[in-house]
């Protein structure tokens, strides 16, 4: 196992490095640098040539990709040049709030999907079960900025509730805290509950049929003891593949979800850093995702092997 | 058919095309997968509403010369928004931009998707792994994001969306395939070509690829409603189908949050639409996924 | 000072040499009431129509404004006044920050003196008085009890003339500074003369100078006075400074909140009222309304359309009012290629489309046709019958300007503009549904905003586009883009019109602010009648809303009343 978790680190390498010549290449081929915003619509072309000037913007490509790398070796993300703050400190303030966000949608769908999807497949075809999959394919369509708003909006209008505005750390005020984050996480773990309910109750329907199941009902076991002790052990696997996958795509998908509940989270300051062209930002920030993304797969795909023992690396 | 073609063909397997009608088949299936019918219906009526488009609306979508904010009445099943246009009229013909788009970035994204696995899959060594690492490079960050890179570098007419959306398909669909065609390529039939020399795309292209075509159809299926969903979001966010292109996605965002409290059909509607028919694909999706593929049902 | 008074300055205004601009007859603090601009006495009283369907200024309340001579019975001590944005304020460094931010420098720095954009008053803040002693040459007095705030490492010592330099030449050089053109170009040298004497001297006579040390961007004034061991020790402003003004920061959590509190040493001793000011970052508009409506904040801060604020104006807990607004949405024409290098097709555009769509359609009927500044410019603006032939709608002869032009059946268009600023898009739509009534053939090419300022508009590279603009309560900008220069790297339209060009290079050096409005209204009149290539839509009606409970704001005053520091909250 260590050699292939190893192996994995090293193949990110090549990775990162196309990711992000390939982001900063781009960027720059784009009409617009980060002179265009930052300095707004009544600046003049000379002080815009100021502007990159003092920022290096005209320096060769490769020397400002090398000295990008150079500062991020330092710890420094980079210097935001249009939003005048630094990335590694918008980071630090940001993730916090975009990791709840995430953590909390994620114990959402868990909590929801993982017993619906046994219960489900337990019952199978039985009109409870068919309840369960009406309702968690609905959960898979509804478009989440959609679900978002009328989540927001309507209570808003009803009666007069709108969820605390300020960002209170949980650690400060939990319950505050709490009903900041439970609208937005509870929008973010419909679609994601959705899939983990289907795909744990495929999981759970194709292993009841297996043979050591058989083997263990046989064997007298209680039918909890068999599901409990043998199926959900296995049957979570693929689940935790999904869950892990989308860990790692809920932090693009809560860029609308971010904008709607105003919590300021990592992708809004993506969106901003692309719309304003602020090309270390956007390096940074795609350096950071590309990396916790691909670690978290990395993450999934070391854990098959606690999960079921006859999965091994070589 | 050449010996050796004969020779592969023994050993490739074959659908048999004996016993009841296929119209029997079809109609057993359907009635084993009720919410699949329902899926294909919708979709059916989505597809109709997209190509009856002018009949079927009452009124030019971008034509602003009614009143604005008028609540839904006979006139108006849908009311109108705060430029005055009908909003059924939108809706009906924001179909066309959510199918045109999805299906089109979708074909795409398979079709690319299918080559990429394809090939990755069965050459391995070195290609594999080039290949491998510019798709984990792809992947390496979420769907919107890299759609959104792309719109904003390549611009948002609906024909550069399609293809940037294909685009940030393809990753997936290429590790799916690429991890069937693995498995396949140990099959008999594989070897029994190999043996006899067939060319290399002849054996991708005329055995390999009719044997996962079925996965490649289910994966599509959903992958469309996601696209549909990601280019409403790309709209909500202004970065989809530019104005006045009406597009469901679009009419969600701006104006519809603003006069939600005095107007709250503007984004119902619209909202309601989109929902369907990315239900639909799912459902459909679903059906096909239990009828043709087994092998996917953990996907 | 009742409303005669007012207005009687109002139209005898003038900058005249040698006169001491200073606290005309009332002693020590507070602002609107003083320092009018040299009050009567030997300029013409011309009859100027002053455009009626403004809202006129009110006058400053007696003893709210003056401080020390009378107290507002009304006024209470203490409490907090809770205020919003949906504008991320990242950074709070008075020279770099050009947009919500600068509400908090307002309260926290000090200023020369604060310029009223309305009527185009300066009035002394550290600055004691003022002298022009030529066109050219300005002597500041500065106060001798204006006091840094009493935090490390500055400590509570007193603010000197070399402040005010070394504030300024900072402002000047930073490189990311904006809109620091006046210091760049203008200024000739700067200098304290002793610590109580800043001179500054103009390269050439600018009529802007007051404005530019004192005049609000729409969000606040940048020219702030600074410390230079603070900003030593701090390495940068943008989490906060030391600085004069009436309100120390307590808190700023950057993109969130910030809580300014009462200074006590501050040199006006009934100023300010309130112990706490506080301005919370709420990125969603309709999270930031509910927040207002809810009674989270006491000011209003969303952009509101004309159903929430019906909403608003039946509830009894708050005061509504209407101004016009700023910002509006243009379209803009190349007149160096066909087809808008004939003026007739220019007319055609003009006359061709109804105002009242957009008017109708972007805004619900809250809005005014628009000719070349915005209403809200209101001092500047020519009246609204003036611009009446410019802005009608006659379709028939619209046609017929185009056939006589070569375009009997129209032609195709490609209108430049981006989809990422709601205005222009909303103009944009029914601009093209507008034109296809004259036979043009309009379709949108819609970029990300860096795309579109930088390779379209800046560049002039389009034949039409629809963007927005938003003066910042002065014609300093929008007048330079009838310029041939433009805002500097050429106009943006090709627009070379010479008798336009001189006009506004003249208006730019009259120092009387009288003679400065008749140049400018002269050449609105010729841009207008040359069917200038920038052809602005409207003038948006702007929502005023704010609780009851807070006494000592009036919102007419825009920008100047951030820095009245006049704000009370009534108790119950």
């Amino acid at each position: 196992m260590r050699t292939y978790a190893i192996r994995r680190l090293l193949l990110m390498v090549p990775v990162i490095i196309i990711v992000t010549i390939a982001v900063a290449g781009l960027m720059r081929i784009v009409p617009g640098d980060p002179a265009t915003i930052a300095l707004g619509q009544n600046a003049t072309e000379e002080d815009r040539e100021r502007f990159r000037e003092a920022y290096h913007l005209n320096d060769p490509f490769h020397v400002q990709y090398l000295r990008w790398w150079g500062d991020v070796f330092k710890g420094d993300l980079g210097q935001s040049v249009v939003q005048r703050t630094n990335v590694t400190e918008e980071l630090k303030d940001r993730l916090p709030s975009t990791i709840e966000l995430l953590i909390l949608s994620g114990i959402f769908t868990a909590l929801i999907g993982i017993p619906f999807g046994v219960i489900s497949a337990v019952k199978q075809n039985t009109p409870l079960d068919y309840l369960i999959r009406s309702f968690s394919i609905f959960g898979l369509s509804i478009p989440n900025f959609w679900l978002g708003t009328l989540l927001l909006l309507l209570p808003a209008i009803w009666w007069d509730y709108l969820p605390p505005l300020s960002d209170v750390s949980f650690f400060d005020d939990p319950l505050g805290n709490l009903e900041k984050y439970w609208m937005p996480a509870a929008t973010l773990a419909t679609g994601s509950s959705a899939t983990v309910m289907r795909l744990m109750r495929s999981s759970v329907v194709e292993i009841l049929r297996d043979d050591y199941i058989r083997t263990a009902r046989a064997k007298g076991l209680a039918e909890r003891t068999v599901i409990l002790r043998h199926v959900l052990k296995n049957a979570l696997i693929p689940v935790v593949t999904v869950m892990g996958l989308q860990l790692a795509t809920l932090v693009g998908g809560s860029i609308i979800i971010e904008q709607i509940f105003n919590i300021p989270g990592v992708g809004l300051f993506l969106i901003n850093s692309i719309v304003a062209r602020d090309y270390p930002s956007i390096q940074g920030l795609v350096l950071f995702l590309a990396v916790t993304f691909m670690l978290i797969n990395l993450l999934v795909d070391l854990s098959y092997g606690f999960l079921d023992p006859r999965i091994r690396y070589s | 058919m050449s010996a050796n073609e004969q020779a592969v063909a023994v050993a490739t397997p074959v659908v048999t095309r004996r016993g009841p009608s296929r119209l029997q088949k079809l109609a057993r299936i359907a009635r084993k997968q009720p919410m699949g019918v329902f899926g294909a219906i919708i979709i059916v009526l989505l597809v109709l509403m997209a190509l009856f488009a002018p009949v079927i609306a009452p009124y030019d979508p971008t034509s602003i010369e009614f009143s604005s904010i008028e609540s839904p009445s006979a006139s108006h099943l849908f009311g109108t928004d705060d430029k005055g246009r009908d909003i059924f009229s939108r809706v009906v013909y924001g179909s066309r931009a959510s199918l045109q788009v999805g299906i089109i970035a979708t074909l795409i994204g398979v079709a690319g998707g299918a080559l990429v696995g394809l090939v990755s899959g069965y050459f391995g060594g070195v290609v594999d792994m080039i290949i491998q690492r510019v798709m984990d490079a792809m992947l390496a960050f979420p769907f919107i994001i890299l759609a959104l890179i792309m719109v904003a570098v390549f611009g948002n007419s609906m024909a550069k969306l399609m293809i940037v959306l294909g685009v940030a398909i393809i990753p997936s669909v290429g590790r799916l395939m690429r991890g069937v065609v693995l498995s396949e390529k140990e099959l008999l039939y594989v070897q029994a070509a190999q043996s006899v020399g067939v060319s290399t795309p002849r054996i991708l292209f005329r055995h390999i690829l009719p044997n996962v075509a079925s996965s490649l159809i289910v994966i599509g299926t959903s992958l469309l409603g996601t696209a549909i969903l990601v280019e409403a979001s790309l709209s909500f966010l202004g970065m989809g189908t530019p104005p006045p292109t009406p597009t469901w996605g679009a009419d969600l965002s701006g104006n519809a949050r603003v006069y939600f409290q005095h107007a709250p059909w503007m984004a119902i509607f619209p909202g309601l639409a989109l929902s369907l028919a990315v239900l639909g694909f799912n459902l459909l999706g679903d059906a096909l996924r239990d009828v043709l593929d087994p092998r996917l049902r953990n996907r | 000072m009742n409303r005669d008074n007012y207005w009687s300055r109002f139209n005898n205004r003038r900058i005249s040499r040698r006169r001491l601009l200073g606290t005309a007859g009332v002693a020590g603090s507070g602002l609107a009431a003083m320092a009018v601009v040299g009050c009567g006495g030997d300029d013409d009283d011309d009859d100027i129509s002053i455009s009626t369907n403004t809202p006129q200024p009110t006058p400053a309340r007696a003893g709210v404004a003056t401080g020390t001579a009378t107290e507002d019975p009304e006024a209470v001590r203490g409490g907090t006044l809770r205020t919003a944005t949906y504008l991320n304020t990242i950074n709070i460094d008075p020279h770099i920050e050009t947009s919500a931010g600068l509400a908090i420098c307002a309260k926290v720095y000090g200023y020369l003196g604060a310029f009223n954009t309305v009527d185009s008053t300066f009035h002394p803040l550290v600055a004691e008085s003022v002298e022009q002693v030529s066109d050219t040459e300005y002597i500041f007095k500065i106060r001798p009890n204006v006091k840094f705030h009493n935090v490390a490492p500055v400590n509570g010592r007193n603010v000197t003339a070399e402040d005010v330099v070394y504030s300024y030449e900072r402002f000047r050089d930073l490189p990311n500074a904006l809109n620091n053109d006046f210091f760049k170009q203008y200024v000739d040298k700067m200098e304290a003369v002793d610590p109580q004497t800043f001179r500054l001297t103009t390269k050439v006579p600018y009529a802007d100078t007051f404005y530019s040390l004192g005049g609000s961007n729409g969000f606040g004034v940048q020219a702030a006075i600074v410390a230079r061991e603070d900003v030593e020790a701090r390495g940068d402003l943008g989490n906060g400074g030391v600085g004069s003004g009436p309100f120390i920061i307590d808190t700023y959590v950057k993109g969130e909140r910030a809580v300014l509190k009462r200074n006590p040493d501050y040199w006006d001793p009934n100023l300010p009222y309130l112990d706490e000011w506080t301005q919370q970052i709420i990125l969603d508009q309709q999270t930031l309304l509910q927040a207002y409506k809810s009674g989270q904040i006491d000011i209003q801060a969303a952009t509101i359309t004309k159903l929430d604020f019906a909403e608003l104006e039946r509830n009894d807990d708050f005061v509504n009012m209407r101004m016009p607004a700023m910002y509006h949405a243009s379209f803009g024409m190349n007149v160096s290629v066909p087809p808008f290098n004939d003026p007739r097709v220019r007319e055609a555009i003009y006359i061709g489309i109804d105002r009242k769509q957009f008017i109708d359609k972007v805004f619900q009927g809250e809005a005014e046709p628009m000719g070349i500044f915005a209403q809200g410019l209101s001092f500047w603006a020519l009246p609204p019958e003036e611009i009446e032939p410019y802005v009608t709608t006659d379709v028939q002869r619209a046609k017929e300007l185009l056939a006589a032009a070569g375009y009997p059946d129209g032609f195709d268009l490609v209108i430049e503009s981006s989809n990422s600023v709601k205005l222009q898009l909303d103009h944009a739509e029914i601009m093209v549904s507008e034109l296809k009534k004259l036979g043009i053939n309009a379709t949108l090419n819609l970029t990300d905003i860096a795309t579109f300022l930088s390779s379209k508009l800046y560049k002039g590279d389009f034949i039409a586009t629809v963007f927005s603009h938003n003066p910042n309560e002065h014609i300093k900008r929008p007048i330079l883009m009838y310029h041939k220069d433009g805002v500097g790297t050429g106009s943006w339209w090709h627009y070379d019109n010479p008798e336009v060009t001189a006009l506004i290079d003249k208006q730019a050096q009259e120092m009387d602010v009288h003679a400065r409005r008749e140049i400018v209204y002269e050449m609105q009149r010729v841009a207008l009648a040359d069917w200038a290539p920038m052809l602005n839509y409207c003038t948006p009606t702007q929502f005023v809303s704010y609780r009851k409970t807070l006494g000592g704001y009036d919102p007419t005053l825009r920008g100047f009343q951030a820095l009245r520091y006049t704000e009370y909250i009534k108790q119950a």
